[in-house]
């Protein structure tokens, strides 16, 4: 099973827009993906006209059950969406107190770790949309994930966040020897502006090799897609957006496949 | 971050990431191979405290379990290039249905970043960055930049004409067009392009140039990847022996067309060493 956290400790890159379209494209192509919404703002959850308030299980039961958390509690979080091969475990508002209802409690940290080995054999792909807020949702991400792909807006205030984010990654792995490997993708990419072009350039002058040789130009699709409640590759497949996602995703596969 | 700052932090993700009984900086599960050279370890050191007079026979199982030890990680090996081969034909293939289907759908308008002002010049191309498509043929790689790609075909046989050069397979029709079908490699390549070579290529697309009727033969569609023009070793301009020949893109060596200076050529009737 892959597993890949997207996260950004600053807000409105695109972390939401990136796991929606990869999850899409994956999905389309056969894989049994599961996107797992751990914003508070669920965004996500939201994408899929789920409700998360509407008293059905949420993320925040599995945390409420603890390290213990089992099987039939895990599944029965998970909720379809319209589309074939695509789920989703929803997030709640409520999880925006945990960080404050447990504390640093010992082993909180790696309760989706447990989820990902419990869901082995479910899903081929478990993609993790992370709140821009490092806390105990954001370390429980990145200790299931084997790769973290890290959106980043092509502009001078975003690459300020960027190294927040790097600084992180550095201290988890760090701390516990969990190793990933990380892909910067820089988004909303507006060629008409130097700003971007001068961002892109800065990104791939600092972090070389760890940056996707590309970009995810800003798109109105992604906007009505949605709008439309629909992964963009699905809404429109022909849009500049959903092809460049589609050239992330094979490079990403490329390299899950030699890691 | 300050020290205590940094501290804090450590302290806090301790806490979270701290486990009894699966601590997290284990690997989960071993290869199957390491886990076989570990096992035979672990044997041998064994054997080794057990039975120093045996010297002799433990030489043996060592380099029997050294040998084996080998093997088995050859083996991996094998079959871990074996399944990334198979993945990247996957891959390969999936991006190539995807290309053609796009190509089709929008005639051209969805590959192409914006609706194209052909761009008539290479320099446009060193002024920023920009995508290109790399396609092979004959284990050769190419790319064209997508601004200056008319279109992608599906491979049909074309209507052979007499008296043509050598290079020129002949007519394709699409729908009312007239397409010129170009033997790729035969072109790029006469001086490699040996009755063997012939046989072995298996064309499966038509890569139009620019506005004109001009397409490449080529076998598969590789990626579309965006390039800097720092990527690209550039060829001097006016005067080069091999004016198609935009320059190469460094990591991949990889031959960028300039579409227009080809478009001319073929027109002329003239192959790449003319
Ligand atoms: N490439 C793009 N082009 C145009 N609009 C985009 C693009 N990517 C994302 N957007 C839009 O920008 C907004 C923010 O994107 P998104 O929600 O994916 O960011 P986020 O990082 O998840 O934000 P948050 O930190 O609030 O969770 C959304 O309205 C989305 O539709
Ligand atoms: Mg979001």
């Amino acid at each position: 099973m892959i597993v890949w956290a997207i996260a950004n400790q600053k807000g409105g890159v695109g972390k939401t827009t990136t796991t929606v379209s990869l999850g899409g494209m994956l999905a389309e192509k056969g894989k049994r993906v599961l996107l797992i919404d751990t914003d508070p703002h669920a965004s996500l959850t939201y994408y899929f006209d789920i409700d998360g308030e509407d008293g059905s299980a949420t993320l925040y039961d599995l945390f409420m059950h603890g390290k213990e958390v089992d099987k039939e509690q895990v599944t029965n979080v998970i909720q379809p969406t319209r589309f074939e091969n695509l789920s989703v475990m929803p997030a709640s508002m409520a999880l925006a107190t945990l960080d404050r209802k447990l504390g640093p409690q010992s082993g909180m940290g790696l309760l989706l770790r447990r989820v990902r080995k419990l869901l082995e054999d479910d899903f081929d792909f478990i993609l993790i949309d992370v709140p821009p807020v490092l806390g105990v949702l954001m370390i429980n991400a990145l200790a299931a994930a084997n790769r973290v792909i890290v959106p980043v807006q092509t502009e001078f205030l975003a690459l300020k966040g960027l190294d927040r984010m790097m600084g992180t990654l550095d201290m988890v792995q760090d701390s516990k020897g969990l190793t990933h490997d990380i892909t910067i993708v820089p988004t909303m990419y507006d060629r008409r502006t130097k700003a971007s072009l001068e961002a892109y350039q800065e990104l791939r002058r600092k972090h070389g090799k760890l940056v996707w040789n590309g970009m995810i130009p800003i798109d109105t699709k992604f906007r009505d897609a949605s709008t439309a409640q629909t992964p963009i590759s699905m809404y429109a497949k022909g849009s500049r957006g959903a092809f460049a996602y589609k050239g992330l995703l094979q490079v990403l596969l490329s390299q899950e496949a030699s890691a | 971050m300050s020290r205590d700052q940094k501290l804090a932090m450590h302290e806090y993700l301790d806490a979270l990431l701290f486990d009894e009984k699966t601590p997290a900086s284990q690997p989960e599960s071993a290869p199957v191979a390491e886990k076989n050279t570990a096992e035979l370890e672990r044997l041998l050191a064994q054997a080794t405290l057990r039975e120093h007079e045996q010297a002799e026979a433990q030489a043996e199982t060592e380099t029997q379990a050294r040998v084996q030890a080998e093997q088995a990680a050859v083996a991996k090996k094998q079959a871990e290039q074996q399944r990334l081969l198979e993945l990247e034909r996957q891959q390969e293939a999936e991006m190539a249905a995807q290309l053609e289907k796009q190509a089709e759908q929008a005639q051209g308008e969805a590959l192409i970043d914006v609706p194209p002002p052909p761009v008539s010049n290479m320099e446009n191309y060193k002024q920023g960055d920009f995508q290109a498509l790399f396609f092979s043929v004959a284990g050769l790689k190419l790319a064209v930049p997508l601004k200056s790609l008319g279109g992608i075909h599906q491979w049909k046989e074309a209507n052979t004409i007499f008296g043509k050069p050598d290079w020129y397979l002949g007519i394709m029709t699409n729908r009312d067009e007239k397409l010129n079908v170009v033997d790729t490699a035969r072109w790029v390549m006469p001086e490699k392009y040996t009755p063997e070579l012939a046989e072995s290529i298996n064309y499966q697309y038509l890569i139009m140039l620019g506005e004109s009727q001009w397409g490449l033969a080529c076998e598969t569609l590789v990626t579309t990847e965006s390039l800097s023009p720092e990527d690209v070793q550039w060829r001097k301009g006016e005067g080069s022996k091999r004016p198609w020949l935009a320059g190469v893109v460094r990591e991949k060596m990889c031959a960028i067309l300039d579409v227009d200076a080809m478009v001319d050529m073929l027109e002329k009737g003239l192959n790449s060493q003319d």
